[in-house]
């Protein structure tokens, strides 16, 4: 074999090496190189996903205890029943009281059941048949209206038997209230 | 700091200096049979030389007798020095005595205006390029013996013999030759220098006595390489193919190299992207867990809150419209019933004017729209008139 021989076999040889490598390779590469860039996008997105701006995070916190100091303040007047039972049995106990200072005669009081609860909060309810006079249904409503636990008056019927009772009678008027009142159950806890 | 190297070849000797920072740092001096190859006698020169230095410089000084100084006249000076060169060059033989074959070097110009060029013996340059290059000192630059002298030795006339040739020149202050006569002369010493030893530079004169066999080496040294009067040879050939098939298979090399980079190169970053952002992915995970705890609870918290705000906003307000039905209904009318609901308020009155309590009613902030539902009854179980009504409207809530 002669050397221009040689040079021709070994330039061939090279050549068809070259030709194998680039159909294989290219081809190859350019789909790796397509899938690292899907990659790449996906990777983008996740990071633009998770990222958190640190102002926004401290600003949340700050809000969150601002937040929950508020409500450790308004749970600390809150009545705390094991169950919505109970918590009408307070509510009821508690009108008890402010009836008897407020000179209302209580006829009877209605426990309603149904309650509903809702971020461990119950709001339970119970009317209230009662005589009293003016002043007296007066300082009652006044009295449930600045309760330090917190009751409303949903509903009042007042009825007045004698309208033109003289003045010397002394005055009845027959009432029938129904108050709803918000406690804490202990199951729930606190958020 | 470079280094150099100057040799010196005469017909009956060889001696070579090595100078860094101005001094002699090595010399050695062999003696040769003019009638025998150059390359043997350089060999033995320079095998006691020191480990050669990277950027050594070698310039080689020939004898009398292998060079030839010449004053060129009817060149105009007007004529470029390459030009002048390219002519001395291509019609050597006109200018120079030819017994074998020369090499000139370039054409210098004197203060007077005056050429001046010079020819090596070319079989001995030859012969030098190829035992220095055995020695692996492969650039060396090639000066007469004049000059070399000349740049060593103050202004003046100077002698030099080598052999039975006999230079005669005198040079000007800015080293450039004024007068050059080359004779061949029966002469007894060998190699001489007609100038005393004082006038040797300090440096050389440190070598004692034998000094002035080396004054020729020590200006070779001092020659600027791009003396006009040097002749440098050209590039090997075959180092010469050797660099442009080198310089072919970069170029294919950087070629193929910038091709798989166009392809791998976005991969690459896209890899490198991934990484980094999967990295930060990771670092925000914590961030992220807090974040979606805090929402958790304040969502929770908020609707606490939410409910006993909502809850609140009930309290007072019966109190509130009990206060003003007593304030805005008339002295004369009195109350039968009331029912109050979250929405609205039905109440019974006996009073003188039904019409009278509405207007009244009217006018307090926490009513809207009072009317009369039903028929209006006259009641005349009492002495006076009195009308009998069921007044209801809506509660204003806050």
């Amino acid at each position: 074999m002669t050397p221009r021989d040689r040079r021709t076999l070994i330039f061939g040889a090279g050549l068809i090496v070259a030709l194998v490598l680039t159909a294989k390779g290219v081809p190859a590469t350019v789909a790796w190189r397509r899938d690292k860039a899907l990659e790449s996008a996906r990777a983008s997105q996740l990071l633009a996903a998770s990222s958190i701006d640190p102002r926004e995070l401290r600003s949340a916190r700050d809000s969150l205890a601002i937040r929950r100091s508020r409500l450790e303040a308004i749970d600390s007047v809150m009545p705390v029943a094991v169950s919505a039972s109970a918590a009408v049995a307070q509510l009821a106990s508690t009108l008890e009281d402010l009836a008897d200072s407020c000179a209302v005669r209580v006829s009877a009081i209605q426990l309603r059941p149904d309650s509903v609860a809702s971020s461990g909060l119950t709001e339970v309810s119970a009317r209230l048949n009662a005589v009293a006079d003016v002043a007296g249904l007066a300082a009652f409503v006044r009295a449930i209206a600045g309760s330090r636990a917190p009751l409303v008056v949903r509903e009042l019927t007042v009825t007045a038997p004698e309208p033109a009772a003289p003045s010397s009678k002394a005055e009845a008027l027959r009432f029938d209230v129904l108050v709803a009142g918000l406690s804490r159950t202990a199951a729930q806890g606190r958020p | 700091m470079s280094t150099h190297a100057g040799i010196s070849i005469t017909r009956d000797a060889c001696s070579a200096v090595v100078v860094r920072a101005g001094r002699v740092r090595w010399c050695a001096r062999v003696e040769r049979d003019p009638g025998t190859p150059i390359a043997p006698a350089v060999a033995r020169l320079l095998a006691t030389a020191p480990r050669r230095h990277s950027r050594l410089r070698v310039a080689v000084s020939l004898g009398a007798s292998y060079c030839q100084v010449k004053r060129i006249t009817n060149i105009a000076s007007t004529i470029r020095a390459d030009v002048a060169s390219r002519l001395v060059e291509q019609n050597a033989a006109s200018f120079f005595l030819r017994s074998s074959r020369l090499v000139t070097t370039g054409v210098e110009r004197a203060a007077d205006g005056s050429a001046w060029s010079a020819a090596l013996d070319g079989a001995l340059v030859d012969d030098l390029v190829d035992a220095l290059r055995e020695a692996g000192l492969g650039s060396a630059v090639f000066l007469p013996e004049p000059l070399a002298i000349a740049l060593v030795l103050p202004a003046g006339a100077h002698r030099i013999a080598d052999g039975d040739v006999v230079a005669e020149f005198s040079t000007t202050s800015r080293r450039t030759f004024a007068r050059f006569r080359r004779v061949r002369d029966d002469v007894s010493a060998a190699h001489t220098i007609a100038d005393p030893p004082d006038d040797l530079p300090p440096a050389l004169r440190s070598l004692g006595d034998g000094a002035r066999h080396y004054a020729a080496a020590f200006g070779a040294t001092t020659c600027p390489p791009n003396h006009p009067l040097t002749w440098r040879p050209p590039a090997d050939p075959k180092r010469r193919r050797w660099f442009a098939r080198l310089g072919v298979g970069a170029a294919a090399a950087t070629f193929i190299l910038s091709m798989i980079a166009v392809l791998v190169a976005p991969g690459i970053r896209a890899s490198i992207d991934v990484a980094s952002a999967l990295r930060l992915a990771a670092r925000h995970a914590a961030g992220r867990a807090e974040a979606a705890r805090i929402e958790t609870d304040l969502r929770r918290v908020t609707a606490s809150l939410d409910r006993i705000d909502r809850f609140e906003s009930g309290r007072g307000d019966l109190a509130l419209l009990l206060a003003a039905l007593a304030r805005v209904l008339p002295d004369s009318t009195a109350l039968l019933s009331l029912r109050v609901d979250t929405v609205e308020v039905s109440l019974s009155v006996l009073t003188p004017r039904a019409a009278d309590a509405v207007s009244a009613l009217a006018s307090a902030d926490n009513v809207v729209s009072p009317r009369i539902a039903g028929s209006v009854m006259r009641d005349a179980s009492t002495r006076a008139t009195l009308e009998r009504a069921t007044i209801r409207f809506r509660r204003r809530r806050r």
